[in-house]
């Protein structure tokens, strides 16, 4: 094909998609009015370009909206399940369990750290301790609330008994520490 | 670009989980979504694999619209045809050219098959019509699909197309002309003779 040619039927194509008064395009085809061949095959492209803008269009069948919005329903449910997998039950479970198994560790640590503050020496050697059983309290507490989490997860019912009776179980670590129990 | 406020909120309450507001959505571009599929993929069953796949991942990616680039619509129609190139472009392995074809078209074009009636000259023309795009590479079939059935300009079509408007210009034209050779002489339902 030459480059005249070519160059004729791009125009010719792109009028076809950018002009959308006939007119117009008319116009352009005059001007290939001396060359028969690429005339001929302006017309083949044009009636190409007629074809397809009389295609009709598809309509989705209606058996694919229910197939199609089951799959969107369980995708959506995992998606929130993702987002908020524990139960509010569960964290509150696991809190209040975690400071119960911690709450010993903790008056302990402070306890000496009062006795510890009024001689310099005994201070210092206790202090990274204390730092040592703060740490380690923290890596209990932080596996506490995974297991009591899973726990409340897998089962929720036994995971509301135990809530239900850690008021009590406080109660009596206060107890057993001298303590005041709060109302 | 200017979207429907209506489908905006749609889009939101989609994202944060509604599933009666993704509904709509679907019920709105079905349609669109399902003729892309359709023309890009060839065959019905192979168009609602697509499709569910295709509004699948819309679910996934919608947090990334951004109606200010580009309209709703038209994101979504890229989606659409960027899911069914790379099927197409898994299955084959690489583009399929028609001058890798031997059969010749005519052989699911004669001019000399009769069809009397209004909705059978409408099926034939579609089945011919998607004879003649499956003989074209994935990429061109897109750029012919979203020209012609979603009146996408050549700017839309390079955005969703991932290409210059240079290469939508040359990829159209080529694909017109290749067109034009599997047309032949079959004669179109508005000319007379079918």
């Amino acid at each position: 094909m030459s480059d005249t040619k070519a160059q004729r039927l791009q125009q010719v194509q792109e009028a076809l998609d950018t002009l959308p008064n006939s007119e117009a395009r008319a116009a352009l085809r005059a001007q290939l009015a001396g060359e028969p061949e690429t005339l001929a095959e302006a017309d083949r492209i044009e009636r190409v370009h007629r074809m397809l803008s009389s295609a009709p269009r598809e309509r989705a069948p209606e058996r694919l909206a229910s197939r199609i919005m089951a799959r969107i329903s369980a995708i959506m449910q995992q998606q929130k399940a993702a987002d908020w997998p524990v139960p509010d039950e569960a964290v509150a479970a696991a809190m209040a369990l975690a400071n119960a198994a911690t709450l010993p560790l903790m008056t302990g640590a402070a306890w000496l750290l009062i006795h510890a503050a009024t001689d310099p020496r005994l201070f210092r050697e206790v202090l990274p301790r204390i730092v040592a059983v703060h740490l380690l309290l923290i890596e209990v507490m932080v596996e506490i609330l995974r297991e009591a989490e899973s726990f409340a997860t897998d089962d929720p019912q036994a995971a509301a008994a135990v809530l239900a009776l850690l008021p009590d179980a406080l109660r009596a670590i206060a107890a057993g520490l001298n303590v005041p129990p709060a109302d | 670009m200017s979207d429907d406020p209506i489908l905006l909120e749609w889009i939101s309450d989609a994202i944060a989980g509604d599933q009666a507001a993704f509904e709509e959505i679907y019920y709105t571009y079905k349609d669109d979504v399902y003729t892309a599929c359709y023309r890009m993929m060839g065959t019905a069953q192979e168009a609602e694999d697509a499709t569910q796949d295709v509004f699948i991942r819309l679910l996934r990616v919608l947090p990334r619209y951004d109606h200010t680039r580009a309209s709703f619509r038209t994101w979504v129609l890229t989606i659409t045809t960027n899911y069914c190139y790379d099927l197409l472009r898994r299955r084959r392995g690489s583009d399929v050219s028609i001058d890798d074809e031997d059969e010749p078209v005519a052989l699911t074009l004669s001019s000399d098959d009769p069809s009397p009636e209004q909705a059978t000259m409408g099926i034939e023309l579609r089945d011919r019509i998607q004879a003649m795009l499956d003989r074209l590479p994935a990429q061109d079939r897109a750029m012919v699909v979203l020209r012609y059935w979603f009146d996408h300009g050549y700017e839309e079509i390079a955005e969703a197309t991932e290409t210059s408007v240079s290469a939508v210009k040359s990829r159209l034209f080529r694909a017109r002309q290749k067109l034009a050779e599997l047309l032949g002489d079959v004669a179109l339902p508005n000319e007379g003779v079918y």
